[in-house]
């Protein structure tokens, strides 16, 4: 077991690096960052203070060097764009972001799994045909569509909920269920077929004829085998999500990851980019590896292979 | 009786008495700075933008500067170079010397009195836009007087004054030298003293930027107690917010949003208008085999863009132009814009060489906000006198990149001409062509004017440099640029305060922004 730990802990430190390197390469392509902050008709001269003052005019291999030792120590520079330490900026923005995935995943996985179950189970065509009506709206539709629907209805129309920024509960409504609703359809979708193909398992139809009643055999017995592959899929959709959430961000002016990378993005802030994408990928790298342990913990066959 | 008559008396004294406090308590009432105002605008900021070393010299880093700081001279009102922590300036018979009689008793915020040390520290301290060219000019710098201030230059410099505005450098936006000493420039950065008409409160990257009424601004106590800018990219969240009420102000409200906006009756449409003049540069003029090089066909390209079109989609109030210089400038001209007239273009297009038109090589749409909308519709109008075009879009980095380095040649380029004086925009417009190509007789002209120190020869050369531009069609002038935007029932009046000689685009002075009851 211990072997198997720790050649997974190198495996994830050898991503770790594979990710540095292709981050710090993909950030230095196009043209040069600091004509992004310069004034459109900077001399050479001020764009060569520029290019000092955030160590561009280093060579490659001692810019990268400098990268890697900084960022072991959460040192990921100043950020080029907003004049303090990207470090800083992530940190402020990573609980904003947390909040609004956790509570468009919970959205997500009501409604998906509700769905599913309704479609499965329901022995009224209606209910069945609804569901499918909805996921196949909420595949779709981009959620920078619902969002501006959202916001046009709920805030500007209706005047219910407010229009931006982070707040209380009623902030959080629109911009989660704006992320939520793409990524329920999904759930319902793989939900609903998951259950049916447990529902015609044999323990199944065991229970039922020992007179369980059918709340209990789907609740209890089906339910949890069947939301396995659900759970797997919503695990791997979290850092889809931080992706996705980059439209209903702007929309709502919610101060997350999502829209500050892709900000990041359009001015060159390659020490945000990088601080951003580093911190993505050792959350993932981490929570792989703690599933890895488990799964090996449970299945000791895993081990082995 | 006379007991009587002294009841009679006091009573009267008393009730003046009390309707006086009472007068000068509502007075006193309404003065103090009251409210929070939010305003919705399109773009961030940079930390850097709160400290005046720091930024380049684009306008919209001038906001925190406006906000939190002063400058000695400074756009206000109607004037481009308005006295405001300098009361008054000289300068030398020769130019190279310049004294500027600092304004008594100006406080920093945290009670700090600016003297001319503070200004001198100023200077030396900078290090934004334009800082090599400056000071690489300057020979001393001192404080013959608390509230005297010295700078000599090893040259004559006529023009030093058009350098200490908002397109140029922030060197004359004076920062406290004892504060500074002691914090560090580090922790400045992070909690920005100065001596304008807000204390720095609160900055969020990318979120919001906070301040709080200056109660001893020289010029005047703020009339808001906090001003709350907010950075919100998204044209529909602006609207949706300042309909809501939750803002004051929202920015950039073009296309859409200004006819909903018109819709409204609680809302009200204003502009603010910019000292940048949209010009089409021909960057293939200079290649003697490209269709560019002929005047005529510059000419037609010209007369075949409907200006009026542009402005009333993307600038309303905004007025077409025929040339560069900002109104009011002494030595700038001012030209008619070229009439819409597509058949004369065809016509000069036909007597150029190309009745069926030619290929115009690749068109590069300025980057950013609504130019891509501003390209498509000049595309179009080429295309309608047979010159196509392959429209490029870039973003901003890139743009200027290519811009710069020369290689947009062979095509024609949007180009935002946004300088100061018509000096300081021939001066950036000339800088950056020389990577495309020249015209020796106007470098002649350039380098005699730099030359001299005879206001009335510099005026009459600068003249001849207009002219030029305009007969030979060096680039097409187009418009005005106006940001349409929405007020709120909240805000009073038109927040912007600065739309004369140099205007600033955004709500400024921000010590005459005030709400309603």
């Amino acid at each position: 077991m211990k072997r198997y730990i720790v050649r997974r802990l190198l495996w994830g430190i050898v991503v770790l690096w594979l990710v540095s390197v292709f981050i710090f390469a993909a950030t230095r392509i196009g043209p040069d960052p600091v004509l992004m902050m310069a004034d459109i008709n900077a001399s050479a001269a001020d764009l060569d203070a520029l290019r000092d003052r955030f160590g561009l005019n280093e060579p490659l291999l001692i810019q990268y060097a400098t990268f890697v030792i900084n960022a072991l120590k959460g040192d990921f520079g100043e950020s080029l764009h907003y004049g303090v330490p990207a470090f800083d900026i992530i940190c402020k923005r990573l609980p904003a972001s947390l909040e609004l995935i956790v509570a468009a995943k919970v959205i997500s996985l009501s409604i998906g799994i509700l769905g599913g179950v309704l479609a499965a189970v329901s022995r009224r065509k209606w209910i069945g045909n609804s569901v499918r009506i909805f996921s196949f709206i909420g595949l779709s539709i981009p959620n920078f569509v619902v969002a501006l629907l959202g916001l046009l209805l709920f805030s500007v129309y209706w005047e219910l909920l407010p229009s931006h920024g982070r707040g209380g509960i009623t902030h959080l409504i629109m911009p989660a269920l704006s992320l939520g609703w793409y990524f329920s359809a999904g759930y319902t979708r793989l939900t609903h077929s998951s259950l049916l193909g447990v529902l015609n398992q044999e323990y199944i139809k065991l229970a039922r004829i020992k007179g369980l009643p059918e709340r209990i055999v789907v609740g209890k017995h089906a339910l949890k085998n069947a939301l396995i592959p659900v759970i797997t899929l919503a695990g791997m959709n979290l850092v889809v999500m931080v992706g996705a959430a980059v439209a209903v961000e702007t929309v709502f002016a919610w101060p997350g990851l999502g829209f500050l990378s892709y900000q990041a993005v359009m001015s060159r802030d390659f020490n945000v980019v990088q601080g951003v994408v580093l911190i993505i990928s050792t959350m993932m790298v981490l929570t792989n590896l703690l599933v890895d342990i488990l799964y090996a913990y449970i299945d000791p066959r895993i081990r082995f292979n | 009786m006379e007991t009587r008559k002294m009841k009679v008396f006091w009573t009267v004294f008393f009730i003046i008495m009390l309707a006086a406090f009472s007068f000068n308590s509502t007075q006193t009432v309404a003065k103090e700075p009251q409210g929070v105002m939010k305003l919705a605008v399109h773009f961030g900021s940079s930390a850097d933008w709160v400290d005046p070393s720091l930024p380049p010299a684009d306008m919209t880093r001038f906001l925190p500067l406006y906000f939190f700081h002063d400058a000695l001279v400074k756009p206000m009102g109607d004037k481009m170079h308005s006295p405001s922590l300098a009361e008054s300036w000289t300068s030398s018979q020769d130019f190279k010397v310049w004294e500027f009689k600092l304004r008594e008793g100006v406080k920093f915020h945290n009670g700090d009195v600016m003297t001319a040390e503070d200004v001198v520290f100023t200077f030396q301290r900078y290090k934004g836009g334009n800082a090599k060219f400056l000071l690489d000019k300057i020979d001393k710098l001192e404080a013959v007087s608390p509230y005297l201030f010295r700078i000599s230059f090893k040259e004559p410099f006529i023009d030093f004054l058009d350098h200490l505005i908002p397109g140029s450098t922030s060197i004359g936006w004076i920062v406290p030298k004892k504060y500074i000493e002691k914090v560090g420039d580090a922790a400045y950065k992070n909690n920005p003293i100065g001596c304008g008409p807000y204390k720095f409160v609160e900055f969020e990257p990318g979120v919001k930027l906070v301040g709080e009424a200056f109660k001893e601004f020289w010029r005047k106590e703020p009339s808001v107690k906090t001003i709350e800018f907010h950075f919100i990219r998204e044209a529909s969240t602006r609207f949706a917010m300042l309909k809501r009420g939750e803002v004051a102000f929202a920015s950039a409200m073009g296309g859409v949003f200004l006819e909903q906006l018109k819709k409204e009756p609680s809302l009200r449409v204003g502009g603010g208008l910019s000292p940048n003049r949209w010009t089409l540069v021909p960057s293939a003029q200079w290649d003697p085999k490209s269709p560019w090089n002929d005047v005529r066909v510059r000419k037609a390209v010209s007369l075949a863009i409907d200006r009026q079109a542009i402005v009333d989609m993307q600038f309303p109030g905004a007025k077409t132009i025929g040339s560069i210089a900002l109104n009011g400038d002494p030595e700038g001209l001012v030209f008619p814009p070229d009439p819409y007239d597509p058949e004369k273009a065809k016509q000069l297009l036909a007597e150029a060489g190309y009745p069926n038109g030619f290929d115009g090589g690749k068109f590069y749409p300025h980057a950013g906000g609504p130019n891509r909308a501003i390209g498509e519709m000049l595309a179009n109008y080429m295309k309608a006198i047979g010159i196509s075009t392959e429209t490029v879009l870039l973003d901003r980095p890139t743009f200027f990149s290519m811009r710069r380095s020369g290689k947009m040649k062979g095509g024609v380029m949007m180009e935002a001409i946004g300088a100061g004086s018509i000096s300081a925009r021939t001066n950036d417009f000339l800088t950056y062509t020389k990577n495309y190509g020249n015209y020796p007789e106007i470098d002649a002209l350039w380098e005699q004017y730099n030359n001299s120190i005879d206001p009335e020869e510099r005026k009459a050369l600068i003249g001849q440099i207009q002219t030029m531009f305009s007969e030979q069609v060096v680039f097409i002038s187009l418009c005005e640029n106006k940001t349409p935007a929405g007020f709120g029932p909240r805000l009073k009046g038109n927040p912007y305060g600065i739309q004369g000689e140099y205007p600033i685009w955004y709500p400024t002075p921000m010590e005459d922004l005030e709400l309603n009851e």
